[in-house]
C-alpha cells in the first residue's frame, strides 16, 4: 500500500461513533461538529492507521490526533486495565508547543474525569523536557504518565535511560507535532532515528501520527515519519486540509517611485503603511526576515506611532523565555495592538487571535509565507489575511509571485537531509549503550530510517571504526574510543566509563550558538556582540552597524573582536546578512517562468499589463513591476529567465570589471554555481576571482586586463568535476572551519560537555584548522570531514540541483546569452550594491605568498 | 641558512635557530603532550604532534648538525603536573635528541613544571635563565629590565609570533616568523613555536600592549625585522612589523 492519500471525509457520526461514550459526549458538549482533519482522523486513528494530517491553525489539529487515543485511554481506565506505563508519546520542536498541548489535554481528561468521578482510574500526563527536576522525573518513574510529551532529544535520552525505558516497552502511538519544521533539518533527522529505536525497543510497530502545516510533497513528509521496512516504506494515510481555510492576500508598494525614493523615506513609507493595518485591525502580527529587523521595527512602533508602548511587542529567539512566555500570555489576553517576530512564532504556538498578519520583505519561500500568513484569522471560517510591503523591486516580483502561488496552491519543495554521519555517530553511541549489536542488526535498524534508506554499508562501518577510536594507536583507544568495535565477528558495544556522561551531556544537533564580544581598540570598551557567523564574514576595514552606531573591524582574536568607531561612514557588509534567508529554488522558477511569459509579450513590443495583473499587488507595485521589466528588456534587450541564463559583462560603480551571470534558480544553487564559475574563470585567467552573490545570480570581479571568452568558461564549466572543486574551494575557507566544529561536536569528536564542565566555544574552537589538516592526513575521507563536506554541499548549498543545471546547460536546455553593458542592466543593480563577498582561491599558496610579498617590497621602495 | 646577525642563523624553513659560536641549535615552545591536555579538555585530537616533531628534528639536524641543542622552554604542553603520557613524550623526545646532540640545556617555560624530575633522569640541568659568552637564553614570560641584561644577545621564545597577510580580495594567509631587532641597545630573537597545535599571535594585527610577553610588551616590537616561515618550504622576509601594519 506505502503511501496512499485520503481525499473523502466519514460522516460526523461515523467519526464519532469510534469514541467511548464518556469522551464522545463531552466532545459533542464542546463542539458543534468535527473540524475537517477531524473527520479524517478519528477513524483512521481507531483503525490504527500511521497517518500525516496537515491543516492550518486552529483547526482542531492537537484533538484530530489526540481524542481517538484519549477515548482508548478512557476505556482501558473504566475497564480497570490502566497499566502503569507510557501509551502515547507526543513529540514537538518546542518547549512551549509542549506545555500548550498539556494544557490543551488537561482540559478533557479533568471535565471526563469529573463526570465519571472514582469509577475510573486517573489518565496522567507528563511533561519530560530538559527543564524538569530530577524529582519530577522520580515521580515519572514510579507513576510512569500514560501520555508522555516531550522533545526529540530528551526522547532520544530516555531511550538509554536503564529504568524508565522499561515502561516505554508497550508504547503504542506516537505523534509528531510540526513535522514540517522538524523534517528539514538535523534534529528531524535524529528523531527519524530514535523512532526506529523506540519501535525496535517496543518490538512491534507504533501507530505514528504526524501533524503539520503546509507541506510539499506530502508524499516525501509520509515517509519521513513512518519510515522504511525491508527496503520498502511503511504504509501511512495523507489527510490534506491544508487549504479549506480561505486566503486574503495583498502585496503593497509603500511609495509611488521605488527606485529614486531614499532608504530613509521609504522607511518612513513603510512605517505609514504599517501603522495603518495595526490600526485597522484588532491585533497584528508583523514578521521581519531578521532580528535586528524586528528590533527597529519595535523601536520605531513604541517611540514614533499612536501606540501606546505597551501595546506593542517584540518576540524573537534572542529574547529570554521568560519574557517570550510573557508575550505569548499578553497576545492570548488581547493586550496587544501588534507583536513583531523574526522565526519564532511561525510555529503553532498558541497565541491566540490575530486577523492579519504584515510581512516586511519577502519570506523567500511559498511554504514559510503560507505558514506565516496562517497564523491569523484563528476562527475554523476565518480568513487568514496576510499583507506583505515589498521594499525594492526584485523584492515586489519575488512577492508578488509568491502571492500568485499560493493562490495557485503551489508550495516548495521540503528539502529532507541524508545519510547525515554526525547524527548517526550519536545513535551509534546510544545504541551501544543499550546492549551489543550485531553489525547487521544495527546497519538494518538505521535503514529502516526515511534518512538513512540508502545509506552505504562501506560509510556505516568506517563510522564503526571512527567511533571505536581506531583512527588512534591502540593504547589510546580507551581515552579516544566511544564504543568497541570487533570487524571480524562483526559486533559493537559500549566502552568506557565516561562514554554515558559523555552521551547524555553532548546529545543533541543544535550548535552551540555563539556570541562575540565586540570592543573598541583605544579605549578599551564594550560595545556589544555579534554572532559568530558575522563575524566570520568581515574582512579588515569593514564598517558594520551594532548598536546604532557604525564600526569598523580591525582584528579578532579568540571569541573578541576588535573595532573602531566610525562615524559618518555607511557601512559596507548589512548585519543582517548571516541570518538572511535564502530564495528557494521552486520559487526561483516560477518566477523564472513569469519572466518568461514576459520577454515573450515585450519581444513582440506587447502590452505587459495583464500579466502583471495577475498578481495580488497593488497598483504602485503593479506600476513598479512593469517598469522594472520595462527598463531591463529596454536596456539590456533580453530577460533573463529559468531556461536562458545572461551573462552580462559590465563594469560597477568603482569602474571595475565585472561578469554578471543573471541566474534564477534560488541562492542555494547560485552559491555552488558562483564558485564553480569563479574557479573556472580563475583557472583561465591565473588569477584569484572576487564573488558577490544573491538570489537572482552572482558576480565575479575580474582584473582590467584580461579578457575573457565566456563560451570558453561555459564549456570548461560544463566539463569539470563540481563536486571535486568545491571541495577544494571551501577546504580553507572560514565555513569549513565552523561547520566542521559542529559536525566534530556531534559526532563527539570535540566536547561540548565533559566531566562536568561545559567547555567553551573558545575552546572547541582550538585550531580547528590544524583539527582538519590532521583529520585528512590520518584519512582524506574521514567521517568527519566528509559529513562537513556533505553539509556544505547538500544542506546549505544545492549541489544536486546545481549540477542539474550545468547538465541542462550541456544539453542545452538552458541556453546562455552573453551580453556587453556600459552600466550595469536593471536586474543587476541589487548585485552590484551588495556588500557580500566571497572568495575562489585559484593560486597555490606559495605564489600567492610571494607575490604579495613582492607587492608589499615594491611599495617600501 | 638566513643569517639573522653575527653568529645567528635561522636554519631554512624550519623554528630553529643555528648559533655557531657556542656550536649549538635552539628550538622552542615544543608543547609536546597536547593532545593528550586536549583530550582531557573533551578535544579528541589524534596523536600526531610527537611523530611530526621527530620529523622536523631529523630535517634541522640534516641540515645543521651541532654539538648541542637549546630548548626554550615550554617543552610540554600542561601547566599543572605531568600526565603520564607527556612524561612519556618528554622521555622519548630527550631520548630522540640524545641520539644526535652531545649536550642538551633546557630553558624552563611557563608550562614546565614538573620538567626537572624528566630532566634529572637524563642528567639534563634545568635553567630559568641560561647564558653563556654574550648571550642569555630566557623563556620570556616573565618580566625584565632588559636595560640591566649584561649580554648583548637576548633570546627568547613564549609568544608564538605569526603574522597575518591579506591578498587583495582579503584571503588571510598566517604565517608562524621569527622576529628580530633592538631594543636599549641589547639585540632580541624571538623564536616561533615548534608545535604543531600552537596558534600563533599575529604581531602585526595585535596592539603592542596586547602581546603575550611582557619583554616584548616594552620593546618597539614595529621596528623588529621579520622571517616568516612557509611551511616545508621557505623563508619568505619582511622589513619590519610596522611596515606590515599597514598592509592588512
Amino acid at each position: 500500500m506505502g503511501i496512499s492519500f485520503l481525499r473523502e471525509p466519514w460522516t460526523d457520526e461515523e467519526s464519532l461513533s469510534c469514541l467511548d461514550k464518556d469522551v464522545r459526549e463531552w466532545f459533542q458538549s464542546k463542539f458543534k461538529r468535527l473540524t475537517p482533519p477531524q473527520k479524517f482522523s478519528f477513524k483512521l486513528i481507531s483503525m490504527r492507521k500511521n497517518v500525516i494530517i496537515t491543516a492550518p491553525t486552529g483547526s482542531g489539529k492537537t484533538f484530530s490526533a489526540f481524542m481517538v487515543i484519549l477515548s482508548e485511554l478512557f476505556r482501558l481506565s473504566k475497564e480497570r486495565k490502566l497499566e502503569d506505563k507510557v501509551y502515547c508519546i507526543y513529540v514537538s520542536p518546542l518547549r512551549a508547543l509542549d506545555n500548550d498541548i498539556y494544557k490543551n489535554l488537561m482540559v478533557p481528561l479533568q471535565e471526563i474525569k469529573r463526570k465519571l468521578g472514582d469509577d475510573i482510574d486517573e489518565i496522567r500526563v507528563g511533561i519530560r523536557t530538559g527543564d524538569i527536576s530530577p524529582y519530577e522525573k522520580q515521580k515519572q518513574l514510579k507513576k510512569p504518565p500514560h501520555i508522555l510529551i516531550t522533545t526529540p532529544e530528551s526522547l532520544a535520552i530516555i531511550l538509554n535511560s536503564l529504568k524508565f525505558v522499561e515502561k516505554l516497552k508497550d508504547v503504542q502511538w506516537v505523534v509528531v507535532d510540526e513535522i514540517h519544521e522538524l523534517a528539514s533539518s538535523k534534529r528531524g533527522v535524529h528523531l527519524s532515528l530514535t523512532l526506529e529505536r523506540l519501535e525496535h525497543l517496543v518490538g512491534k510497530e507504533l501507530v505514528r501520527i504526524g501533524l503539520g502545516a503546509t507541506l510539499y510533497p506530502l508524499e516525501e513528509v509520509a515517509k519521513y515519519l513512518v519510515g522504511y521496512k525491508d527496503g520498502k516504506e511503511r504504509d501511512c494515510i495523507v489527510v490534506d486540509v491544508s487549504w479549506f481555510k480561505p486566503f486574503d492576500l495583498k502585496l503593497i508598494c509603500p511609495t509611488d517611485d521605488i527606485i529614486y525614493t531614499d532608504a530613509e523615506k521609504l522607511n518612513s513609507l513603510m512605517y505609514k503603511e504599517l501603522e495603518n493595518i495595526i490600526k485597522n485591525h484588532r491585533t497584528t502580527l508583523v514578521f521581519t526576515n531578521t532580528r535586528s529587523g524586528t528590533e527597529r521595527v519595535v523601536y520605531h512602533l513604541k517611540k514614533n506611532s499612536k501606540f501606546k508602548e505597551e501595546e506593542i511587542a517584540a518576540h524573537h529567539g534572542s529574547l529570554s523565555r521568560d519574557i517570550r512566555w510573557e508575550v505569548e500570555n499578553r497576545l492570548k489576553n488581547g493586550e496587544l495592538r501588534a507583536v513583531v517576530s523574526s522565526t519564532s512564532l511561525e510555529l503553532g504556538i498558541d497565541i491566540g487571535y490575530i486577523d492579519a498578519v504584515v510581512q516586511i520583505g519577502s519570506p523567500k519561500s511559498v511554504s514559510r509565507c503560507v505558514q506565516r500568513i496562517g497564523r491569523s484569522g484563528h476562527g475554523l471560517e476565518d480568513t487568514a489575511k496576510g499583507i506583505i510591503i515589498g521594499m525594492d523591486r526584485d523584492d515586489l516580483v519575488e512577492c508578488g509571485i509568491m502571492l500568485k502561488c499560493i493562490r495557485e496552491r503551489k508550495l516548495d519543495e521540503v528539502y529532507i537531509p541524508r545519510n547525515c554521519l554526525d547524527v548517526l555517530a550519536q545513535h551509534i553511541v546510544g545504541m551501544a549503550l543499550n546492549k551489543k549489536w550485531k553489525v547487521e542488526e544495527a546497519f538494518s535498524l538505521i535503514r529502516r530510517s526515511y534518512c538513512y534508506r540508502d545509506l552505504p554499508y562501506h560509510t556505516f562501518i568506517s563510522l564503526l571504526h571512527y567511533l571505536a577510536g581506531h583512527y588512534a594507536s591502540l593504547e589510546d583507544r580507551n581515552v579516544y574510543g566511544k564504543i568497541w568495535f570487533d570487524e571480524d565477528e562483526g559486533v559493537f558495544g559500549r566502552r568506557g566509563k565516561y562514554t554515558k556522561v559523555i552521551y547524555y551531556l553532548n546529545i543533541g544537533t543544535i550548535p552551540d550558538e555563539v556570541k562575540v564580544d565586540v570592543f573598541t581598540t583605544n579605549p578599551r570598551r564594550y560595545v556589544g556582540n555579534i554572532e559568530e557567523d558575522f563575524l566570520e564574514r568581515l574582512r579588515r576595514g569593514d564598517i558594520f552597524v551594532l548598536g546604532g552606531s557604525t564600526y569598523e573591524f580591525k582584528y579578532a582574536r579568540g571569541m573578541r573582536c576588535f573595532v573602531e568607531e566610525r562615524k559618518e561612514e555607511s557601512p559596507t557588509i548589512p548585519a543582517w546578512f548571516s541570518e538572511l534567508l535564502p530564495l528557494s529554488y521552486d520559487l526561483a522558477i516560477e518566477i523564472g517562468k513569469f519572466r518568461e511569459r514576459i520577454e515573450e509579450r515585450l519581444k513582440r513590443k506587447k502590452s505587459i499589463d495583464d500579466i502583471v495583473s495577475e498578481l495580488p499587488v497593488d497598483e504602485r507595485a503593479k506600476k513598479a513591476i512593469i517598469e522594472y521589466f520595462e527598463a531591463q528588456y529596454r536596456y539590456a534587450k533580453t530577460i533573463p529567465t529559468h531556461r536562458k541564463i545572461v551573462i552580462e559583462k559590465t563594469t560597477d560603480l568603482n569602474g571595475r570589471r565585472v561578469v554578471v551571470f543573471h541566474c534564477i534558480f534560488g541562492r542555494r544553487v547560485n552559491d555552488a554555481l558562483s564558485r564553480l564559475f569563479a574557479f573556472v574563470i580563475g583557472k583561465k585567467l591565473k588569477t584569484d576571482v572576487r564573488i558577490t552573490i544573491n538570489d537572482n545570480g552572482f558576480s565575479l570581479m575580474i582584473p582590467e586586463n584580461k579578457d575573457l571568452d565566456i563560451d570558453d568558461v561555459i564549456k570548461l564549466a560544463t566539463e569539470v568535476d563540481m563536486e571535486k572543486i568545491l571541495r577544494e574551494n571551501i577546504r580553507r575557507t572560514e565555513l569549513m572551519k565552523r561547520r566542521f566544529r559542529h559536525c566534530a561536536s556531534r559526532s563527539f569528536l570535540v566536547l561540548r560537555n565533559y566531566k562536568g564542565h561545559k567547555i567553551s566555544v573558545r575552546k572547541q574552537q582550538i585550531g580547528a584548522e590544524r583539527l582538519i589538516r590532521v583529520c585528512q592526513e590520518i584519512d582524506p575521507s574521514f567521517p568527519i570531514l566528509e559529513e562537513t563536506y556533505r553539509e556544505i554541499l547538500e544542506d546549505l548549498m544545492d549541489i544536486r540541483k546545481a549540477k542539474e543545471v550545468i547538465e541542462k546547460l550541456k544539453k542545452s536546455q538552458i541556453r546562455y546569452e552573453v551580453i556587453e553593458t556600459k552600466h550595469p542592466s536593471p536586474f543587476a543593480h541589487n548585485l552590484i550594491l551588495l556588500g557580500d563577498a566571497d572568495i575562489i582561491l585559484m593560486k597555490d599558496r606559495k605564489k600567492r605568498l610571494m607575490e604579495l610579498h613582492e607587492k608589499i617590497m615594491k611599495e617600501l621602495t | 641558512m638566513k643569517k639573522i646577525s653575527g653568529n645567528i642563523f635561522a636554519i631554512e624553513p624550519f623554528p630553529a635557530l643555528y648559533i655557531s659560536d657556542l656550536d649549538c641549535t635552539v628550538i622552542a615552545d615544543l608543547h609536546l603532550g597536547y593532545e593528550t591536555i586536549a583530550s582531557e579538555c573533551g578535544v579528541f585530537v589524534p596523536r600526531v604532534q610527537f611523530e611530526k616533531s621527530m620529523q622536523t628534528m631529523e630535517k634541522i639536524v640534516n641540515k645543521k648538525k651541532t654539538k648541542r641543542i637549546i630548548l626554550l622552554g615550554d617543552i610540554k604542553h600542561e601547566f599543572s603536573g605531568t600526565s603520564y603520557h607527556e612524561y612519556r613524550e618528554v622521555s622519548a623526545f630527550l631520548d630522540f635528541l640524545s641520539i644526535y646532540f652531545v649536550e642538551i640545556i633546557i630553558v624552563k617555560g611557563n608550562h614546565d613544571t614538573f620538567i626537572h624530575r624528566v630532566a634529572k633522569k637524563y642528567r639534563i640541568e634545568v635553567f630559568d635563565t641560561f647564558t653563556e659568552k654574550d648571550y642569555l637564553f630566557v623563556h620570556g614570560h616573565k618580566d625584565m629590565d632588559i636595560k640591566k641584561v649584561r649580554e648583548d644577545k637576548i633570546i627568547m621564545g613564549h609568544e608564538h609570533p605569526s603574522i597575518a597577510l591579506f591578498t587583495d580580495i582579503g584571503v588571510k594567509e598566517k604565517l608562524r616568523c621569527f622576529l628580530y631587532g633592538k631594543a636599549y641597545g641589547k639585540e632580541v630573537i624571538v623564536l616561533p613555536a615548534f608545535s604543531f597545535f600552537a596558534e600563533g599571535s599575529d604581531v602585526n594585527l595585535i596592539p603592542k600592549e596586547e602581546l603575550l610577553s611582557p619583554v616584548l610588551r616594552k620593546v618597539d616590537i614595529d621596528s623588529f625585522k621579520v622571517i616568516g616561515i612557509i611551511e616545508g618550504d621557505s623563508f619568505l622576509e619582511f622589513p619590519s612589523v610596522g611596515k606590515l601594519r599597514r598592509f592588512v
